[in-house]
């Protein structure tokens, strides 16, 4: 790895986190928030601002970004942007142990939604509106914000927007890499504003609109109150945003060929079809379930129809909202929201977790296996949609689903230390590394991460970067080749 | 400028990089997964998998929004199939590359009609800069311009060259820059234009440009010791082989062909008069003592294996070969053989081709003259109008801008030597040399 060419992005990356901070303090003083709110995103983003401005003079004769350089450029800058995140926290005393501030930031920038902040109400806006803020440059991906704003020379910008573009297989829509970028940013920016309009005529108010907004075309689950979507008490709101986390739940290239006339995109693409397909099934046996219960939900198909649908779309797409505590549903729903967790959306989308198209790919390599042992001689190519799977790419999805399983075990098992039961430390696990946010037990829908100890905290923060950059990334630092020039 | 390539192989890749480097938006398709894999690695480019001639594969690359299509595929007919359909959804420009010169000699079709708007044999290009080099011996490469009144040679300068120590503004004998223009000076990879300070020294390669009976001339007073080849022995009939074989017979030197194929040496013998036709391996002792010694005898490896090529010129190197050239493809070889000094001549059967197809892409506003691979900057072709700041005027009254030169000038078909005195009416076509750094602001100088 090359330190200057890697640094000089990073420097950028920094500044437009100062930047964005600076306007979150510029907010907190305007609103008239104490000073200690203000104050401490101000001074977090000057700090952020000069080192991003010293990191920039020292490394500023450009040099190409190599493959391996920007690999280096994504595990650096999101350790570095998660720690600059975690200052306001800190200073305004809102989270006292700088570790719990640093999962609150990473939380942010992963789009997990997970807080250890226990209520929100007593939160100064300023700071909620930095939490939303993360969910937004997470969501899309800060770094292919950068490649977007800066012209890169070579195929770093590539490489950046490859490490961080969640999926098996990374599409262009133009053959520049900066202009694919400016697109999935634009398409990204303008489902936001249109839902922070149709969350306004809904009677939230303009910050809550723009917060949730953030929250949900990023599919990340901060909200601004503590008892989330369900504060709001409105049919309405709650309809809007499980269509909008739907749409956060899909490729965005999609929905740039949708916007562009072609109506029939969303629909040709087999990814969506089977992603729709999933959410309306356990929507459906989620109704019929919650019907059924014993002293249930209550009479009708009305609530549970919609606590289902809502639940089913939040946890599927990894946001992590909630208007229900699912956690108090029949235990016959559980398994079916924990693979829905480890599910997650469409590759090309804000979602975490392993990606619908990747399971596509392994239900149909596995028939394909027990196909083959009955007919040996069968030739049989996996497809997706009109698309034939190449065995190394087969291979590498396979591989990464094996591997994403052992880190969440290996993860899982390090947690039993820290928390009281199995199922917080398995649904923590699996929430955190799929980027969901709330699992079970202790961390379910009513409660939060607050009560787990540091040292539970910082593997959880590991498990969600490792999540979000979908593992080969981040677990690339930790090879010796990397460190090699 | 928005690029579709079709064909991500050798030619493909470099011309990739080539426009890349020119900032413009590239989409390359190929049949070959691990080709494009390999390419998106290392380039700002988009990839699209399948055959380049495949309606729906062009669809998915956005054809109707590319400017150019450029298809350097393997197959002659995809590519010009790919040209023909790029130019019904509107591409305004296109490039085929072909191997076979059945289409690029085609008196019958119109290709251009067709919607391929220029058709690079890549042969013919190799076949021209080998031709140019064996009937000038010595020289580093050699280039036509105006209709082949005029000639352009790069020539080494030698510990015992006449022009060693003398300014221009002193040459020896002043008659000959009646005659003769000099165009450029190569010292240590930097490129110069010559003015009357200007002296050689020895390992430069200095550029000049006359009438070919001038040049001529001059080249046997200038290096004597480079004697015109008596014979020429070509390994290989293949397209290339056959080609140069061609076009040298229109020369006095005696040609030799050996092929090991029978119905291709049958062929061969067919389409060449002169030329002898020999069946036989080319690396066989028995063959090369079969054509008998000579003195003056140059020769040229151009079967299908680079190691045959190779061992081929140093087998004749032994029998008495005075200059020895070797078709290479691998650029692992091309690198090494350089290094050895192994052959006199290597041919890169891209570099030409490419070279020509860089030309038409860039050359949209001024009229590339000539294509010299081994002279950076440009030799550009101007039609003077009556308008033109420098008609009516003296060459020693313009204001020339720095690092470009005037090569030659032609008025009513007579070829002009633009010495100072020389003054330029409307309607003269010029050719101007420009070094590469001054060639953005001539483009609009001539424009204009």
């Amino acid at each position: 790895m090359n330190w200057k060419p890697v640094f000089h992005v990073i420097a950028w990356l920094l500044g437009v986190v100062a930047l964005l901070m600076a306007v979150c303090g510029l907010v907190s003083w305007l609103l008239g928030e104490a000073a200690t709110a203000w104050r401490s995103l101000l001074v977090a983003g000057g700090g952020t601002g000069v080192v991003a401005v010293a990191l920039w003079v020292a490394t500023r004769n450009r040099h190409e970004l190599s493959r391996r350089d920007g690999l280096g450029v994504v595990a650096f800058g999101w350790l570095l942007a998660g720690v600059a995140g975690a200052v306001p926290f800190v200073l305004s005393g809102v989270i006292a142990s700088p570790v719990a501030a640093l999962f609150e930031s990473v939380s942010g920038l992963t789009t997990t939604g997970a807080t250890v902040i226990p209520v929100l109400e007593d939160v100064p806006r300023g700071l909620l509106l930095w939490r939303a803020i993360t969910h937004l440059l997470g969501g899309m991906g800060v770094l292919v914000l950068v490649v977007a704003i800066l012209p890169f020379a070579g195929a770093g910008g590539m490489q950046l927007y490859r490490a961080e573009m969640p999926g098996p297989s990374k599409d262009r829509i133009e053959p520049r890499m900066a202009a694919t970028a400016k697109i999935l940013w634009g398409v990204y920016m303008i489902l936001t504003v249109l839902l922070i309009g149709l969350l306004r005529l809904g009677g939230m108010n303009w910050f809550d609109s723009v917060c949730h907004s953030f929250s949900t075309i990023s599919t990340g689950g901060f909200s601004t109150r503590t008892a989330s979507i369900a504060a709001f008490h409105s049919g309405y709101i709650e309809a809007v945003l499980t269509i909008f986390m739907l749409l956060g739940g899909m490729n965005f290239a999609l929905h740039f060929r949708v916007l562009r006339g072609d109506w029939l995109a969303w629909w040709r693409d087999s990814e969506v079809r089977f992603f729709i397909g999933v959410f309306l099934l356990c929507a459906l046996i989620g109704t019929w379930v919650l019907h059924g219960a014993p002293g249930g939900v209550g009479a009708g198909w009305g609530t549970p129809f919609r606590d289902a649908a809502f639940t089913c779309a939040s946890i599927m797409t990894t946001t992590g909202f909630c208007t229900a505590d699912y956690g108090a549903w029949p235990l016959v729903l559980h398994p079916m929201l924990i693979l829905l967790m480890l599910m997650g959306g469409c590759a090309g989308s804000t979602t975490g977790a392993l990606k619908v198209s990747r399971i596509q790919v392994m239900g149909k390599a596995l028939a394909r296996e027990i196909r083959l042992f009955m007919q040996p001689q069968a030739v049989i190519r996996v497809k997706l949609g009109k698309k034939f799977i190449e065995d190394d790419l087969l291979r590498s999805i396979l591989g990464f689903i094996l591997l994403y399983v052992l880190v969440m075990l290996v993860g899982m098992f390090a947690l039993i230390p820290f928390v009281p039961d199995m199922a917080t430390a398995g649904s923590a696990a699996i929430a955190c590394m799929g980027n969901v946010g709330p699992g079970f037990g202790g961390v379910g829908p009513t409660g939060n991460y607050a009560a787990i100890p540091g040292g539970g905290q910082v593997i959880l923060t590991g498990l969600m970067l490792a999540g979000r950059l979908e593992l080969y990334t981040l677990l690339a630092i930790f090879m010796p080749a990397f460190w090699r020039k | 400028m928005r690029i579709l390539i079709i064909g991500g192989g050798q030619a493909g890749a470099h011309l990739a990089e080539k426009f890349c480097e020119d900032d413009h938006d590239v989409v390359v398709i190929d049949t070959q997964p691990d080709a494009l894999a390999a390419l998106d690695a290392r380039l700002d480019l988009m990839t699209v998998v399948g055959d380049g001639a495949d309606p729906a594969i062009l669809e998915k690359a956005d054809v109707e929004r590319a400017d150019l299509v450029v298809a350097v595929a393997d197959r002659d007919d995809t590519n010009i199939l790919a040209c023909i359909f790029a130019r019904i959804r509107g591409v305004e420009r296109t490039v085929a590359r072909v191997s076979s010169s059945s289409y690029s000699t085609s008196r019958h079709i119109d290709f251009k009609k067709l919607g391929v708007d220029l058709l690079v044999n890549q042969y013919d290009e190799y076949a021209r800069d080998l031709y140019n080099v064996l009937r000038l011996p010595g020289s580093i490469e050699v280039a036509d311009l105006l209709d082949e009144r005029v000639m352009v040679v790069g020539m080494p300068i030698h510990m015992d060259s006449p022009l060693l120590g003398h300014s221009l503004k002193r040459f020896v004998r002043q008659e000959w820059l009646q005659k003769i223009r000099f165009v450029a000076v190569v010292r240590g990879g930097a490129v110069m234009t010559p003015h009357g300070d200007t002296s050689f020294l020895v390992g430069d390669a200095v550029y000049f440009a006359g009438e070919p009976d001038a040049v001529g001339d001059f080249m046997a007073w200038a290096w004597p010791e480079h004697k015109r080849f008596e014979r020429v022995v070509i390994a290989g009939g293949g397209e290339l082989g056959l080609q140069l074989a061609r076009m040298l017979e229109h020369t006095r030197m005696q040609i030799v062909l050996i092929e090991q194929d029978d119905k291709r040496a049958e062929l061969c013998s067919e389409v060449l008069n002169r030329t002898l036709v020999i069946k036989g391996d080319a690396l066989d002792r028995q063959t090369l003592a079969g054509i008998g010694e000579a003195e003056d005898m140059a020769y040229v490896a151009a079967t299908g294996s680079d190691e045959h090529n190779i061992i081929g010129c140093l087998v004749a190197e032994k029998f008495g070969a005075r200059f020895t050239a070797a078709q290479v493809g691998k650029a692992e070889y091309i690198g090494i053989v350089n290094q050895l000094r192994l052959l006199d001549r290597i041919v890169d059967p891209h570099l030409a081709m490419i070279n020509s197809i860089l030309h038409f892409v860039r050359g949209k506003d001024v009229q590339a003259a000539a294509i010299l691979a081994q002279l950076p900057g440009e030799l550009i072709e101007v039609k003077l109008s009556a308008k033109h700041k420098w008609a009516g005027k003296a060459i020693k009254d313009m204001k020339v801008p720095e690092g470009v030169i005037i090569v030659t000038a032609l008025r009513g078909g007579k070829v002009l030597t633009p010495t100072g005195d020389l003054v330029l009416v409307a309607d003269d076509h010029i050719v101007v040399y420009c070094l590469p750094e001054t060639l953005d602001k001539m483009s609009s100088f001539f424009t204009a």
